[in-house]
């Protein structure tokens, strides 16, 4: 491997692009909305891949809907970006940025195998903190991004508290429920991986 | 280029998904002919000039050019009428919203008790959704008429320079490519962990424990193997001594010919012909 070469970060970054497009399609019929697997897939990306290649591959999988290429909940396509739930998608970048920086600390290039080391030697409470914060961090852009073109393309004076009722205060029972699959994953998998 | 996308309703019967919307439309029009990035850069100048609209002449303008180049492009009407339907909420929210909400004074066209509709909110209210519907139409143009890859290829020549201040745009492309390639291949991997798994006495129906173990017999193999395929991969291209610094050639040569330039030229002229317009107005 040459110093330059970066093949063995880019190519699992693009898959987890993939994996995060699958996410949409995978849904748990859980009443009253059904969910979808996507944010998971976003908490492991900063998980595994650390805060650079995390947030590159949500940014690739922005890139690859709105080229159209259907991997959003709705199709793809340059025009979602006028979906008042497109600034989730925003958030997603951030939020694997964040959760890898929470993680893994100022190592910004991480192999594969380093990963796992760091989640194994990582208190339980810490990786909770980061999936916590990540999720936070999906809902800023995304109520933002709901006010915003409620605002100024739709032309309604949808206010800004009557957004965050909107976009937030309903999903975070499944946000609680997300981090604790989570938190299994991990045990499992790094279990596995002895 | 010809995917199958399927919905897999864990716990219920499988969907197949219909998922036309946006999605690229094969054909050999003159539309799909132009070089994608005379349409990135045309589509990028209508949306501007649409999204900065404020009178209904430059509207119709945008109007009668959609309906032509629809016409050209030879995509079937069914098509737009499904890329329009997600937005069915928004049209009815922003619709009632301005009517009911943003009452603007003027004649009353309407009037229970101390509720009034007027005609100005109403011709607001067709305004706005107007503007949506033009939005999504001319965007969803780019993308029906070029296919993903394409457009990747013209968006890394495009932004080619960047390469000088360290932006790694062939990788990014490289990347987009990979994803794209694997997503069929690692839906179909879940979805017969989805049967083994299932086979094997995992309930992904029932109470929300057993869903949620469930979920992880899934998940947990389904990542194993997509770092696996990750690995055979980087490992295949390494062998094969791949350098992201070398510079390559593309095997689909895109070219740039008058029509794209004339057609580049009506668009500009457009724009500043519709903003004239508003601003005279």
């Amino acid at each position: 491997m040459t110093a330059n070469n970066k093949i063995r970060f880019l190519i699992p970054a693009a898959l987890f692009a993939a994996l995060t497009a699958i996410g949409a399609y995978i849904k748990i019929p859980l009443p009253p909305v059904p969910i979808s697997l996507q944010t998971f897939f976003v908490v492991l990306a900063g998980l595994l891949l650390g805060s650079r290649y995390g947030a590159i591959s949500q940014l690739l999988y922005l890139f690859i809907g709105l080229i159209g290429v259907p991997v959003f909940v709705e199709g793809g396509g340059l025009f979602y970006v006028l979906k008042p739930t497109f600034g989730y998608l925003i958030g997603f970048v951030f939020s694997a940025f964040v959760i890898g920086k929470i993680v893994h600390g100022s190592e910004n290039e991480i192999p594969f195998a380093r990963a796992l080391q760091n989640l194994k030697s990582r208190s339980s409470k810490r990786i909770v903190l980061a999936c916590a914060a990540g999720f936070v961090v999906i809902y800023i852009p995304g109520v933002t991004y709901l006010y915003l073109i409620s605002q100024f393309y739709l032309g309604t004076g949808l206010s800004f508290y009557q957004a965050l009722i909107t976009g937030c205060a309903y999903f975070l029972i499944w946000d609680i429920a997300k981090i604790i699959l989570i938190i299994l994953f991990i045990n499992i998998y790094i279990r596995n991986e002895k | 280029m010809e995917y199958i996308y399927e919905l897999y309703a864990i716990g219920e019967m499988r969907i197949t998904k219909d998922i036309t919307l946006g999605k690229f439309f094969p054909g050999n029009s003159f539309v799909h002919r132009l070089d994608p990035r005379t349409k990135i850069f045309s589509t990028i100048i209508i949306l501007a000039t649409v999204f900065a609209a404020q009178s209904w002449p430059g509207f119709a303008l945008w109007g009668i050019l959609i309906i032509v180049i629809y016409r050209t492009s030879g995509i079937p009407g069914a098509i737009l009428i499904k890329n329009l339907r997600p937005f069915f909420f928004i049209f009815l929210f922003t619709f009632v919203w301005h009517i009911v909400f943003l009452p603007a004074s003027g004649e009353v066209f309407f009037q229970v008790g101390s509720f009034k509709i007027t005609g100005p909110a109403i011709s607001t209210a067709i305004f706005y959704c107007l503007r949506i519907a033009l939005f999504i139409l001319f965007s969803s143009l780019l993308t029906l008429t070029t296919a993903p890859l394409e457009l990747t290829d013209a968006i890394e020549i495009t932004l080619a320079p960047l390469k000088k201040i360290k932006i790694p745009v062939h990788e990014f492309a490289l990347m987009t490519a990979i994803a794209i390639r694997f997503i069929p291949t690692i839906l179909d991997e879940a979805e017969k962990l989805y049967q083994a798994q299932s086979n094997r006495g995992a309930k992904f129906t029932g109470a929300l424990n057993e869903r949620l173990s469930a979920l992880l017999a899934l998940t947990v193999p389904l990542l194993t193997n997509t770092f696996q395929r990750a690995e055979d991969l980087a490992l295949a291209m390494e062998a094969r001594c791949y350098d992201n610094q070398a510079q390559r050639t593309n095997f689909n040569r895109l070219k740039w010919n008058l029509q794209d330039a004339v057609v580049l030229l009506i668009g500009c002229v457009l724009a500043i012909v519709v903003v004239s317009i508003d601003h005279l107005s």
